[in-house]
């Protein structure tokens, strides 16, 4: 089951697993966003190219107008997934 | 009127020497008594003599001698009476002179019968020390006195009296021989009479028919005794003479006390004689109506219905107790045909030991049921779905046809409830509750049933009192199955089973067995063991399940050395290849969670999870996205040896494609795109990707060690 909410400190929370059906789930949420954003991946347990598209879309969307997504609590496999695709080069991983 | 004879010395030495010249010639007692009745005659002046020798077989006294004329014909016509004068003279030893007016005037049969003109008759007893040995009856035409020849007869007597008693010895042990020897051939007869009879209402007849025979009498009943009571099984007339078979079988109430009191009884015109075996009385003989001399019952019909008796109860006996064996041996030649139609019936039901699979069945699979000499009740089934092989093993309490019938229930249970359940103990349970229910409560089974995954060689079991299974696998001392054991089928109403589960490497196998294995017992009744079931299947390097049971066989026949086994010998053994079947999943990216799942089962060590999910997961998004209006679904099949795994995905109706090239992952942000990343990732997660197409046929394989 793969969630988003809003955390005590107007952090998005996401949960679950970010795969290739829950695309339309993420991107509701987060192409809808118009600032930056502090995603807490504590309770992500699991990513794929889907889930990272969504987040690259993100990404571009909010760099256009100066905002970007700051990641924390990342996970090993989805570290390894960033690092593979180069992604930990376009995301702040904290 | 009474007048001793005394004995005088001889007066005519040439008549004395002439009737005793005579004497020598006389072979028998016929001719002994002719030659006293002569020669009395003949010295006494008597018209006629009549001599009366008494027989040793028939108390009574027979007329064996006569001379002159017309006594023959007295000879002919009378028979004398124990009970008539004749015995009475006998006994009294007296010479008694009948006159003409007695002697007509006489009712007795003896005098009644003298011919007619006879006017003196008189009577002398014969005897040597005492013992009676004839009667001597000297007849007159003319009455006269005795004392004229007196001294030349009482001569001629002392000589023919020792000589009468010596043929009379002779007849008497003669007679003796002759009544033994027929005694023997009688007894012969009817032993053999009686034993070549085999139904019991036949030899019934025979017995009755010997019977009345044998005691010339006319009538004859066979009484049995059946729970205490006389009943009648047979009844006979004599064909010699003429008579009515009597309407109503008479002396039930002589056979009951003859029976009671075990003796022979007469009473009347009826002789009874107990039937008995040994000690047992089993019976009566009831004899009606002499026919003969007297028309009474003697001691000799008694005795020689004794014999007939004795062995007429034997024969019933051997009869009875042949019967009963033949109805045995009828009863269990049915019941031991029952038992191996039960048993044949038995082993159909249970499916091949050795199915044919196909060549890229992910396990292997093998059993057998060697059956003791009585049907017992050990069971195995098996069956395979899709992704799934159920297994079952069963061994019911007891033997015979109850256990079989126990156990085909068991089995057509499990065969019905089997698709019904997601895992073995609800499945236990279910068939627990209908066994409870169709069984008696002392009935009960053992049993161990497994599902096993085909895809990932995850087995889910459950165990119901049986004995453990041992686990054969590679690198690893062999080992029972630990599991939490159930109570055993049909014990409680309700019962639910544990669910445990063991995960099989490709190259493992179970062995399932009864405990008619570990319990063979040899010449010297020691158990076989599990240590040498261990030991035996140690000794074979391989896995293969034919190879595990037939050196498991092999170590019980070799140390059972030939001795029967009173328990059935049931083993299975499944090996698991590992070559997983394919699972096939909808093309639409939706089904990914199935396809998780399914991966999940497999329990991967938990850091290659991600990976490989993230592998399967972005093969599979590009199948569907690449043809997603494709026939059929997408296959994957998982395949473990070892640390290594290899997953192959197949769409059977894709075109080909190529596989993206490399993304550059070090562009900035604004230049990057998510196409082609997927495959990327997937390449860099796994050690290698192969990719294959053949006739609308698309393939991925991914490998991937797992250390």
């Amino acid at each position: 089951m793969f969630e988003i909410r809003e955390g005590p400190n107007r952090e998005l929370i996401l949960s679950g697993r970010f795969d290739a059906s829950q695309t339309e789930k993420a991107r509701g949420v987060l192409l809808a966003l118009s600032e930056g954003k502090t995603l807490d991946f504590r309770e992500l347990d699991y990513i794929s190219s889907a889930g990272l598209g969504v987040l690259l879309a993100a990404q571009k969307r909010l760099s256009e107008r100066g905002q970007s997504l700051k990641l924390i609590h990342v996970n090993n496999h989805i570290r390894d997934v960033f690092h593979y695709s180069g992604f930990d080069q376009i995301f702040e991983i904290g | 009127m009474a007048d001793r004879a005394v004995v005088a010395p001889p007066v005519d030495r040439r008549t004395e020497a002439a009737a005793l010249a005579e004497l020598v010639l006389c072979e028998n007692l016929s001719q002994t008594s002719g030659w006293a009745a002569r020669w009395s005659a003949r010295i006494s002046g008597a018209d006629g003599a009549l001599l009366w020798v008494p027989h040793s077989v028939d108390p009574a006294l027979l007329c064996i001698a006569a001379a002159g004329e017309g006594t023959e014909q007295a000879l002919r016509r009378s028979i004398p009476r124990d009970e008539g004068l004749a015995s009475e003279l006998l006994r009294d030893r007296a010479v008694v002179v009948f006159d003409g007016d007695a002697i007509s005037a006489s009712h007795d049969p003896l005098l009644h019968s003298l011919p007619s003109g006879i006017r003196q008759c008189v009577a002398i007893p014969l005897d040597v020390d005492r013992f009676a040995v004839g009667l001597l009856l000297l007849l007159f035409h003319t009455p006269r006195k005795l004392h004229d020849d007196a001294d030349q007869l009482n001569a001629f007597i002392h000589h023919a009296s020792p000589a009468l008693a010596r043929a009379l010895r002779a007849e008497r042990k003669t007679i003796g021989m002759l009544h033994a020897i027929e005694r023997l051939t009688n007894l012969y007869d009817l032993s053999k009479a009686f034993t070549s009879t085999i139904d019991i209402q036949g030899l019934s007849r025979t017995i009755v028919n010997k019977a009345v025979d044998f005691a010339a009498a006319e009538t004859a009943s066979l009484w049995i005794l059946e729970s205490g009571a006389p009943v009648l099984k047979a009844t006979g007339v004599n064909e010699r003479f003429d008579v009515a078979e009597p309407s109503e079988p008479a002396g039930e109430s002589l056979a009951r006390e003859a029976v009671a009191g075990g003796t022979s009884i007469v009473r009347g015109s009826w002789l009874a004689v107990p039937l008995i075996d040994g000690e047992t009385t089993i019976g009566a003989l009831v004899m009606g109506n002499k026919r003969g001399k007297r028309d009474t019952f003697t001691t000799a019909d008694e005795e020689l219905l004794s014999d007939l008796a004795r062995q007429a109860a034997r024969a019933f006996q051997v009869a009875v107790e042949r019967a009963q064996a033949t109805e045995v041996r009828v009863e269990s030649e049915r019941l031991e045909e029952g038992l191996r139609l039960a048993s044949e019936i038995q082993m159909r039901m249970l499916p091949s030991g050795n199915p044919p699979l196909e060549s890229d069945t992910p396990f292997s699979i093998h059993a057998v049921v060697r059956p003791a000499k009585q049907v017992g009740g050990d069971l195995y089934d098996f069956f395979r779905t899709d992704d799934r092989l159920c297994f079952f093993i069963g061994d019911v309490a007891g033997k015979g046809i109850g256990a079989a019938l126990v156990m085909a229930v068991t089995q057509t249970l499990f065969r019905a409830h089997a698709p019904l359940h997601d895992d073995p103990a609800s499945l236990l349970s279910a068939i627990n509750v209908r066994l409870y229910e169709q069984t008696d409560t002392t009935m009960f089974v053992t049993a161990f049933c497994g599902f096993l995954d085909l895809h990932n060689g995850r087995v889910r079991f459950s165990n119901a009192g049986h004995d453990r299974p041992l686990l054969i696998s590679a690198g690893n001392p062999l080992r029972p199955l630990e599991s939490k054991s159930g109570l055993p089928l049909g014990v409680l109403p309700k019962f639910h089973y544990a669910v445990e589960e063991v995960a099989l490497e490709p190259g493992d196998a179970v062995l399932l067995y009864t405990d008619g294995v570990t319990e063979a017992t040899n010449r010297d009744e020691e158990l076989f063991s599990l240590e040498r079931l261990r030991g035996a299947l140690e000794s074979r390097g391989s896995h293969d399940p034919s190879a595990l049971i037939g050196a498991a066989l092999e170590a019980v026949d070799r140390f059972a050395g030939g001795t029967a086994q009173s328990d059935d010998i049931t083993m299975l053994s499944i090996l698991y290849r590992g070559a997983g079947v394919p699972m096939t999943f909808r093309r639409d990216v939706e089904e990914l969670q199935n396809v998780f799942a399914f991966l999940k089962s497999f329990d991967f060590v938990a850091r290659f999870r991600p990976p490989i999910d993230l592998a399967v997961e972005e093969i599979f998004t590009n199948f569907v996205k690449h043809n997603p209006d494709g026939a059929g679904g997408i296959e994957i099949r998982v395949h473990r040896q070892g640390g290594d795994v290899s997953i192959a995905l197949t769409d059977r109706d894709a075109s080909p494609f190529e596989i993206a090239a490399d993304p550059d992952i070090n562009l900035p942000l604004e230049k990057r795109v998510p196409g082609g990343l997927g495959v990327y990732l997937t390449r860099k997660m796994m050690d290698r990707v192969e990719y294959a197409h053949d006739k609308r046929v698309a393939t991925v394989t991914l490998h991937k060690r797992m250390e």
